[in-house]
């Protein structure tokens, strides 16, 4: 009998292969409906056009879009852009994540630590990283120091949160458990509370990706000379809707890739997990 | 003269109720648990059962009292002291496999001496085909199944079982009981099992000690010579219904 119900798991994780396909047909339709309805918009022969505010400079056309990438790409400014965020945001999230992994972790785990550390954390999470900028360039300048500072704050303190709940969270029964097995000190942080927590802990690490797009593009938006930001902002200033797209278009497809990486090595450290069927 | 496993001595525990009123949980108990002794504890609900098996060990520190374990006394949980809990505890995050090599490697056994002692008792509690299965794939049986496997292959000096069937359904509570009477019946060990189903009290047992209301005491132990190896036909013998009258009786329930 129990034989059978294991059986039946396996039937069940085949449907649910067959459903991640259905969501992915379903997720093409819909991104081809989206660039559609831009197109048809768009589209130069539209007789409305006129009538609405639906201008060339405001809703460029894709033919005048493509034109701009491929200028953008002769100029070198699009590969040196893609570049420079990816290697900023890079080095802020790998910097803010270890912090507020680690900072959560020991927050989790000692009672005194958590209390000590809490209302000083808490206000500074509270604030918004971008409420730093005046101060970060009145300390370190306009540089690459200010941009990374500001994203490696933003992710500490997302992901803080998920690392201290990830441990704080762990039911006490397992502890009993490894307890009675014997386990010693490091054995009970290796084999319990690491792998206990890092369901909780990559939620907040996949959330922080969000949130260091969110704050790069603000900050290459307020000074540099390369980045995504730094093309919508040479679109605004140029009055060239069709590059203020490309960047946008660009920001939405990176942060898009990055999101599908963090939602890979999420479900991977997650398959012990039972998991509700979506239907 | 059998050897004494296990000695609980004069173990009485106060705790803090509601409003601050001390209630006195377990009075007086003392008992002396044999080696490769079956014993379980039956008794109504809430008359301390199961703060007497957190006692022994070594969850809480009674009042009064002390518990001594192959002469040593007990001050802490230890692995010398195996423990299945009513509640899921297998860990999820490891497979069948890790999860009764854990107590292994915190022995500090080698790989392939490992590999061979959860081989021993995957194919004991027959799990064999399992092993590399996530504790999300088992059936709350199996789960049970693994959680013994995992106590037992640490090999401690006595087994603590606290209702570990209670979350089960009936159907394969059954079979579960039937199971812990044969993986028992092949590999001896001592445990003290607490059970508020009479039955499973009995079938299991070779002495069932019976607890009275709050606060909880020794009220009677009965010795159970049914033939072993048991299985579930017997609760309908003679023998055993004798028992089991006996049992309604001392709890008051005929």
């Amino acid at each position: 009998m129990e034989k059978l119900k294991f059986k039946f798991i396996t039937i069940k994780s085949k449907l649910f292969k067959s459903i991640a396909s259905v969501s992915f047909r379903y997720g093409l339709i819909g991104l081809g409906c989206f660039f559609g309805i831009y197109g048809i918009l768009s589209f130069p022969l539209l007789p409305i056009r006129k009538q609405l505010v639906l201008r060339p400079e405001f809703l460029p056309f894709y033919t005048e879009i493509i034109e701009k990438i491929d200028f953008l790409i002769k100029v070198g400014l699009l590969q040196k852009s893609i570049e420079e965020s990816l290697f900023r945001i890079s080095q802020g999230y790998v910097i803010g994540a270890l912090i507020g992994c680690s900072l959560g972790f020991i927050m989790g785990l000692y009672r005194r630590i958590e209390y000590f550390l809490d209302p000083p954390v808490t206000i500074i999470r509270y604030v918004p990283a971008l409420a730093w900028v005046p101060l970060f360039i009145l300390w370190f300048g306009i540089g690459e120091l200010t941009k990374v500072l500001l994203i490696v704050l933003g992710v500490m303190s997302v992901t803080l949160v998920g690392a201290y709940h990830g441990v704080r969270d762990i039911p006490d029964i397992y502890f009993k458990a490894a307890k009675v097995l014997g386990a010693n000190t490091k054995m009970l942080l290796l084999k319990v509370v690491f792998p206990a927590a890092l369901p909780q802990t990559f939620a907040g690490l996949r959330l922080a990706i969000g949130t260091a797009w969110m704050i790069i593009v603000a900050a290459e938006i307020i000074a540099s000379k390369a980045g995504l930001g730094y093309i919508l902002l040479a679109g605004r200033n140029f009055a060239q809707a069709s590059i203020i797209f490309i960047g946008i278009a660009l920001i939405g497809l990176l942060a898009f890739i990055t999101d599908r990486i963090g939602r890979v090595a999420y479900m991977y450290v997650t398959r012990w997990m039972k998991r509700g069927l979506e239907v | 003269m059998r050897k004494v496993k296990l000695r609980a001595e004069g173990i009485t525990h106060m705790y803090k109720g509601e409003g601050g009123r001390e209630i006195k949980a377990l009075e007086d108990v003392t008992l002396d648990i044999y080696e490769n002794e079956f014993v379980t504890i039956i008794g109504p609900s809430g008359c301390g059962k199961t703060t007497f098996l957190n006692i022994l060990a070594g969850f809480i520190k009674p009042t009064q009292g002390k518990v001594f374990c192959e002469g040593k006394e007990v001050t802490g949980p230890a692995p010398d002291r195996g423990f299945v809990f009513q509640e899921d505890a297998v860990f999820p995050w490891m497979t069948v496999r890790d999860n009764i090599e854990f107590g292994l490697i915190a022995k500090g056994i080698p790989k392939e001496e490992r590999r061979r002692i959860s081989n021993k008792f995957i194919k004991l509690v027959g799990l064999t085909g399992f092993e590399n299965a996530w504790p999300k794939e088992l059936s709350g049986g199996m789960l049970k199944r693994v959680d013994i496997a995992r106590t037992y292959a640490v090999d401690p000096a006595i087994m603590l079982m606290d209702e570990p069937f209670g979350p089960l359904d009936a159907q394969t509570r059954s079979i579960m009981q039937e199971e812990l009477a044969r993986i028992w019946f092949e590999a001896r060990k001592t445990v003290i099992f607490v059970t508020h189903d009479i039955d499973e009290a009995i079938f299991l047992a070779d002495r069932v000690v019976i607890f009275t209301p709050r606060p909880g005491r020794i009220k009677t132990i009965l010795e159970v010579n049914l033939p072993r190896p048991r299985v579930k036909k017997i609760i309908l013998s003679k023998e055993f219904l004798k028992l089991k009258e006996k049992v309604l009786l001392e709890l008051g329930f005929i």
